[in-house]
């Protein structure tokens, strides 16, 4: 057992609990209702807050030790392709944009699938959507939980069993107790955690090895593929342009992004968030994936690429530092998985039991049952994570491109395009989320892409082609979603007669 | 009854907002990828060269493109994008 790293993790693990736990009591109640309390913050959240949750909820265990890992083993290739995510921050602001959040607010929305509801009024949508967010979002948050307790148990010699207890206690309990406001700060603080743990490991490799330089030289000898594209890992531009897609522009669309887009305080917070997104990101990104290849260097023998930055750290910091750098991994997976676990609760709470087991369940009884249902998840995905599954990466992967599939289009087109029908989305959403995991399945290497580029293809085609065969969405819809005045009132009108 | 839909004012401004995002995505793409494939596509490795340790195709299009692209956003946000209201507009 290394106590010397365990103890800063866990002072760190505690710090964050206690942060997320106490969130709720220094705020002020405010007379907007639990649900949009609970699972949004109020729509309340400012510039740094906003920035640091957008991209800790989108950054991963992938980010720090996936993609360290494969540019381990194929070189600056695997990096350069992982700056397709660079942008992610700004894109998921800026292209719902304004609208998104000042629809979100004049019909009410909480959720994404709140969104789809009014605007395609469609029970296969709800449905649709209430079904992929269960899904592939809690197979996203298993994957992170197994990657969690391998870091701790390959780090500091805690078993699999009891990190993976102790972390899930942690992190279900505050989620559970705090709500949206509870993720959303501790996601602050796991993102400055992410940006300095990259700072500390970067000031700490130049002083102690011979820097890039003599590293590079070394690979230019032993590996030199690892300094050429398309090199081992076959980046081709095809390959490239598919992560773009994938990595950089369907997080749009990603239930437990997009709702943060519902969430801010005023246009302010907005602007400033998306000056910050993509330089904190970039550091992200770069800060741990361009050691990968530099470690190839120094360690050639590491078996497992995935341990490839924990030998790293281990090796050049001393116990109690590598404790603080090793924070980040584990910071990026708690602010993931927090989030998700909120969405897969509010699909439970608000898109299935509020409207359809029990409309008129008073705010007390809701409260009750947001509560309880996040726990319960939580602790069924804990359950689950117990006998892990042994392809993590592949599943996180597959689950991104699987939700983009299925929201891409009747979110965007929805949003922009006052053509866009009801059955123009529901075609897009199944034809998106059926052809993702066929093509995934069957042509996994169709045109050296990954399967998010033609099942987008096909979704926005269906959607386009089956809504200018379908009737115009009705005036009603229309003027609720692009008319002027206030339309709160009016749709609470006719959802009651 | 089509005749009373006023659209929403700032729409016009969103959809401005939007579009500028898009480029700035398209911009991400071409600076990244199309700085990278540019300089060290199919290029073995005696015919790259190295800046500051890193192959020259990497400093540019992922260090520098990093930095080139963290400033873009300021001037979007100082030129394109304005400050707006989010609540629902009144009938005023």
């Amino acid at each position: 057992m290394r106590w010397d790293i365990l103890i800063p993790i866990a002072v760190y693990l505690l710090v964050t609990f206690f942060a997320g736990i106490f969130s709720s009591r220094f705020l002020k109640p405010t007379n907007k209702g639990f649900k949009e309390e609970f699972f949004l913050g109020g729509r309340n959240l400012g510039p740094v807050v906003l920035a640091f949750t957008i991209l800790a909820t989108y950054a991963s265990a992938g980010t720090f030790i996936g993609t360290s890992g494969v540019a381990y083993e194929v070189g600056f290739g695997w990096v350069w392709l992982a700056m397709s995510q660079l942008t992610m921050g700004v894109i998921a602001l800026g292209i719902p944009g304004k609208k998104f959040a000042i629809v979100a607010r004049k019909i009410n929305a909480v959720t994404l699938t709140d969104f789809l509801y009014e605007r395609y009024s469609s029970h296969a949508i709800v449905i649709g959507s209430a079904l992929g967010i269960v899904v592939f979002i809690s197979a996203t948050m298993v994957a992170q939980f197994v990657a969690g307790a391998r870091i701790l148990q390959t780090i500091t010699g805690v078993s699999y069993y009891w990190g993976l207890l102790i972390f899930g206690f942690l992190v279900v309990t505050y989620t559970s107790y705090g709500g949206f406001r509870a993720v959303a700060l501790t996601d602050a603080i796991q993102g400055m955690a992410m940006a300095l743990g990259g700072v500390i490991l970067w000031g700490i490799f130049l002083a102690k090895t011979d820097g890039v330089s003599a590293l590079v030289s070394k690979l230019a000898i032993e590996n030199p593929d690892l300094l050429t594209i398309p090199g081992p890992g076959n980046v081709t531009p095809s390959l490239l342009f598919s992560y773009f897609i994938l990595l950089g522009l369907s997080p749009i669309c990603l239930p437990q992004v997009v709702n943060r887009s519902m969430a801010y305080k005023d246009s302010k917070s907005m602007h400033r968030a998306i000056v910050y997104s993509c330089f904190l990101m970039g550091l992200f990104t770069l800060g741990f994936a361009t050691l990968g290849p530099l470690t190839r260097a120094l360690y050639p023998d590491i078996s497992i690429p995935d341990n490839a930055l924990p030998t790293l750290i281990i090796n050049l910091a001393p116990g109690w530092l590598a404790g603080l750098i090793l924070a980040a991994p584990i910071a990026a997976i708690m602010s993931t998985i927090d989030s998700m676990l909120l969405v897969v609760s509010s699909a439970v709470v608000k898109d299935v039991y509020s409207r359809y087991i029990n409309p008129n369940a008073n705010e007390a009884k809701v409260s009750k049952l947001a509560y309880i249902t996040t726990l319960c998840i939580g602790t069924i995905v804990v359950i689950l994570a117990i006998s892990p599954p042994r392809t993590i990466q592949f599943l996180t992967f597959f689950t991104t491109g699987g939700l983009a599939s299925t929201f891409f289009a009747p979110t965007i087109f929805g949003l922009y395009w006052k053509r866009a029908t009801t059955w123009g989305a529901v075609a897009s959403m199944y034809v998106g989320a059926i052809s993702y995991a066929v093509i995934f399945k069957l042509f996994p290497n169709l045109f050296n892409m990954h399967a998010i580029v033609p099942a987008l293809i096909l979704s926005v085609g269906s959607m386009i082609i089956v809504s200018l065969l379908t009737p115009a969405p009705s005036f009603n819809t229309i003027y609720k979603f692009w008319g002027r005045g206030d339309v709160s009132q009016r749709t609470n009108m006719s959802l009651e007669l | 009854v089509k005749e009373d839909f006023v659209e929403d004012s700032r729409y016009q401004q969103c959809n401005k907002e939007s579009f500028v995002t898009l480029l700035y995505f398209l911009l991400h793409m071409v600076v990244v990828g199309g700085i990278g494939l540019a300089i060290g596509y199919n290029k073995g490795v005696d015919q790259i060269k190295f800046i500051a340790g890193f192959p020259s195709w990497f400093f540019y299009s992922s260090i520098i493109g990093w930095i080139f692209l963290s400033l873009v956003p300021i001037f979007m946000i100082k030129y394109y994008f304005t400050d707006m209201s989010l609540e629902p507009e009144g009938d005023n």
